[in-house]
């Protein structure tokens, strides 16, 4: 089978249709100097407020700070002020740059349940060890206790059995 | 009148409190509750410095991690300063820390950096030595932080700022 071989209409319609679905994207075109132009997409899915431009684009420009605006960028899991997860994309255009969001909320939620689940492990693990070294710091000074008490429990003994000794023969 | 921004990283190992930091520094919380970060989180603050203009530190929360994998450094592009930070109680922590540092240099060769050494809190749970951050404070600005009480966090940030300014 030929890879070059274009997909039937139908299903490139339907696959379209549901990676736009699934994805919810977001586009926000802007002239060289970050000037709104147009909007494509539901900006409320993202919460991020268009009529604002002060408040709504400086979150996204903060995205790209310091970096060039003359090239393609990419900046994936970028969580938003809503608490949304999206890849946010830059796209050079002629006339300025186009920042496209798609929603990644879905990913990051079963990233983050993975994530979680072992940097939990992994912190409990570290208490574990701490505690069960201060176990054995205990349990030593516990020894070393012992070891002197039976110490001077034999001198004692050896005391009372020379005295004791030393009574009976006077 | 535009507020020069610039570009920090935070960077450590997960659980060392990089988020809480933030949460403490931008909107004076502190939850208990760990949650663990994905990708990034994007925050600004305005310092204000004495006798010159305020000045915008867009903050990054960039996912714990021991190493930097090909994400992370894409991350870290076009950052002006990276803020490391370990958590007082795992001394692994601090390794992780420095060893970010040093995978960071190739990609950041000048940018600022400060180390924060976290849960200020917990401080008689520490296994960082004074001995060891005594040593590190010969190489960079070292903080000890406490995103609960908020105890050196701003102090961490303004350093910064300063240095960013001038």
């Amino acid at each position: 089978m030929s890879t070059a071989m274009p997909l039937p209409p139908a299903v490139e319609n339907y696959l379209r249709k549901i990676l736009i679905e699934r994805a919810h994207p977001l586009l926000l075109s802007f002239d060289a100097g970050w000037h709104l132009q147009s909007t494509q997409g539901d900006a409320g899915f993202y919460a991020i407020d268009i009529t604002d431009p002060e408040r709504g684009v400086r979150e996204l420009q903060d995205l790209f700070i310091w970096l060039p605006l003359d090239s393609d960028q990419d900046i994936p899991f970028v969580e938003l002020a809503s608490g949304r997860s999206a890849h946010v994309h830059l796209i050079v255009d002629d006339s300025g740059f186009h920042v496209l969001l798609l929603d990644a909320e879905e990913a990051r939620t079963r990233e983050r349940t993975q994530q979680q689940l072992g940097n939990e492990v992994a912190l409990a693990d570290h208490q574990k060890s701490k505690a069960i070294g201060k176990l054995k710091d205990i349990r030593s000074e516990l020894e070393r206790q012992r070891e002197n008490l039976e110490e001077a429990n034999a001198l004692k003994n050896a005391l009372i059995a020379t005295l004791s000794h030393e009574f009976r023969t006077p | 009148m535009t507020v020069q921004a610039h570009k920090v990283c935070m960077l450590g190992d997960f659980g060392v409190g990089k988020t809480s930091l933030v949460a403490r520094l931008v909107r004076s919380t502190f939850s208990e509750k760990y949650l663990t970060t994905i990708g990034v989180k994007v925050d600004s603050k305005e310092v204000a410095l004495p006798g010159r203009e305020p000045l915008k530190l867009v903050i990054w929360d960039i996912a714990g991690r021991s190493a930097l994998d090909a994400l992370g450094m894409h991350y870290l592009r076009g950052a002006a300063a990276l803020l490391l930070v370990a958590d007082g109680m795992r001394e692994g922590s601090l390794s992780s820390a420095l060893n970010l540092l040093m995978q960071s240099r190739s990609l950041l060769p000048d940018a600022l950096v400060a180390l924060a050494v976290n849960k200020l809190d917990l401080v008689e749970r520490w296994e960082v030595a004074p001995a060891t951050l005594a040593e590190l404070r010969r190489s960079l600005p070292v903080f000890e932080t406490s995103a609960l009480s908020g105890d050196g966090v701003e102090a961490a940030f303004a350093d910064f700022a300063a240095r960013l300014a001038s």
